[in-house]
């Protein structure tokens, strides 16, 4: 899969005011988007994102580090005949209708007006926005999810091959957001590229082949959906367990409810342990992966606290999300034997 | 160049919907229209007054509809962050910045345009059966001159809206502008000054501020006695500095808007 998005060490810096000091809005991230790939780019408020989405449209200048666009550096001028971008939020010329905003941005693209005018029909149709009631009302009148169309609709007009999105269902009911989440799974059923920043994370989940979390402007974790909700741990019943493996379940936090116990192993755990409950005569009731939510990890990596259990937290996607120390000595084994 | 025509557009469609720009252009109007009440003076004095309000209400009108345009039409991109998705498209940062310049102008043309027709068309009034009667189409020198004030005053505005705030900006203009209309003064002391340093720095204010008192257009059009030699060159010298010191300080602007984090 070639390259649609190359970031390599950018770093940004910002002076702090009054200080002779600067921070890292963006430190040292490398990473890479595929062509058709829908990357997840997450982070709490002022984490990084945005900063690093306006570096690569050429918004904003790096520090150091170099950032490529569909192979050219950021804000090359050719790119951006093949790039969209909906900013969180997006702001519009209040006067004007959709259709004139669109328009607008149409012939920015170098459309003559009348050939800008009919792409314009045709988006705002597309987004919802075409009805009798909405045509010809200013964008003041409009509600923010309506807004978000019309940022919609004019981050379509080229065809893009490569998208960003900034927040795209962020303030939105229920109802919006489900709509443009539909959307974006169309774009992804198209083979569209899509840069997402999000802080919906279900959203992320559903539409995203990979996603990434970055911290106080770091690289956290990284890696495709199934590596990074696959979890680590499976859930085994046992029923009728003997002792010593009882004792030893008890001890890494398995619970008892009359015959059957409920534990939580690690994956490369599962088998010792199912090989100790059939030489004790126990059966086994279920084996369960434990599925784990985007939530977890984002608040685990927000909150600091993965650092307690790993020790590193970046992942490279070839590589467990979480390398446990413990997992080589298996206490299962002993058992089993 | 077609991108910065949309932009420039879009800048007009824009700028005249906002209020505080029509409000000084209707009361450029009204005052124009307000001099009609002077009826106590002899005709010939009258008419005098008239052309001189006249002129005196367009500039004065053309400096603040110049100024507050001038100063907000990029800070306001940025900070209502339609900036974005305009540069996120195949869209120069130099073509953006002459769309708002060009779309100034146009948004300038049109209500110094308005205000000069009215006050053309009261001076046509007032002269209806007078003796010795003057086409008051002469009078568009002294509002083209303003136009080119203008101008030149716009380009600064801009320029230092690529990198100060609208307050600093304000300021800036309007000082600098104070200061270029004293240009002949500036002149005078360097030359009378026995200081060499404030001899120096004056000529430096001189040279380097634009001298906004060369526009100054009003005396020849009133006073019949004040006879211009060579009125053509007069007028062609000035418009050619307008836009020569206007294009000098746009593609400052453009240099330092190239770099600008938006």
């Amino acid at each position: 899969m070639a390259a649609a998005i190359e970031i390599t060490n950018l770093t940004k810096q910002y002076p702090v005011p009054m200080k002779r000091e600067v921070v890292n809005a963006v430190d040292n991230l490398t990473l890479t988007v595929g062509e058709g790939e829908i990357f997840g780019f997450l982070g709490a408020n002022g984490a990084g994102k945005t900063t690093t989405i306006k570096i690569l449209l050429g918004l904003i200048y790096a520090t150091s580090g170099d950032a490529n666009v569909l192979g050219s550096p950021a804000g090359d001028i050719a790119v951006k005949h093949k790039i969209a971008y909906l900013p969180e939020s997006p702001y519009f010329y209040e006067h004007m209708t959709a259709r004139e905003i669109v328009t607008f941005y149409a012939q920015l693209f170098g459309m003559h007006r009348e050939e800008a005018k009919k792409k314009a029909d045709e988006l705002v149709d597309f987004v919802g926005l075409g009805g009798k009631s909405d045509v010809n009302k200013p964008v003041s009148e409009f509600s923010k999810g309506m807004r978000q169309r019309v940022g919609i609709a004019q981050s379509l007009i080229n065809d893009p091959t490569l998208l960003f999105y900034d927040e795209p269902t962020s303030g939105l009911d229920a109802i919006a957001r489900r709509d443009i989440r539909d959307l974006m799974l169309e774009l992804k059923r198209q083979g569209k590229t899509m840069f997402l920043s999000s802080h919906q994370l279900e959203d992320v989940e559903l539409v995203c082949h990979r996603a990434s979390i970055i911290h106080k402007g770091k690289l956290q974790v990284l890696g495709t959906m199934d590596e990074l909700l696959g979890g680590e741990r499976v859930e085994v019943k046992l029923e009728n367990t003997p002792a010593d493996l009882a004792a030893k379940l008890s001890a890494d936090g398995a619970i008892r409810t009359g015959d059957v116990i409920t534990a939580s192993v690690l994956r490369e755990d599962v088998g010792s342990v199912i090989d100790a409950a059939r030489v004790g005569n126990a059966s086994v009731v279920s084996v369960v992966p434990m599925k784990r939510r985007l939530e977890d990890i984002f608040v685990e990596i927000v909150g600091g606290r993965l650092d307690k259990v790993s020790g590193s937290l970046i992942s490279t996607g070839d590589r467990p999300l979480i390398n446990n120390e413990t997992s080589s000595a298996n206490p299962y084994k002993e058992i089993a034997k | 160049m077609n991108t910065a025509m949309v932009i420039a557009r879009n800048t007009i469609s824009e700028a005249l919907r906002k209020k505080i720009l029509n409000a000084f252009l209707m009361v450029g109007v009204v005052l124009i229209a307000f001099t009609f009440i002077f009826q106590q003076f002899a005709p010939r004095q009258e008419l005098t007054l008239v052309k001189g309000m006249g002129l005196g209400i367009i500039s004065l009108a053309g400096l603040f509809i110049t100024v507050i345009l001038c100063i907000n039409l990029v800070p306001n991109e940025v900070e209502r962050r339609t900036i974005y998705t305009i540069l996120a498209k195949p869209v120069r940062r130099y073509e953006f910045l002459l769309g708002k310049f060009f779309g100034a102008l146009g948004t300038l043309g049109i209500n110094i345009g308005l205000m000069g027709l009215a006050f053309v068309i009261a001076v046509a009034v007032k002269q209806i059966g007078a003796e010795n009667a003057v086409s008051p189409l002469i009078l568009f020198k002294g509002i083209l001159m303003i136009a080119m004030q203008m101008l030149l005053l716009a380009a600064l505005a801009m320029f230092f809206s690529t990198f100060v705030t609208p307050l600093v900006n304000f300021f800036l203009t309007m000082v600098l502008f104070v200061i270029g209309n004293l240009s002949s003064y500036t002149l005078d002391l360097a030359k009378n000054s026995q200081v060499a340093i404030v001899k120096y720095v004056l000529l430096g204010v001189h040279y380097v501020v634009p001298n906004f008192g060369n526009f100054q257009y009003t005396n020849p059009l009133l006073q019949p006695d004040v006879v211009v030699k060579n009125e053509t060159l007069f007028l062609t010298q000035n418009c050619a500095y307008a836009v020569a010191y206007a294009t000098a300080l746009m593609v400052l602007a453009i240099l330092v808007f190239d770099r600008r984090e938006v």
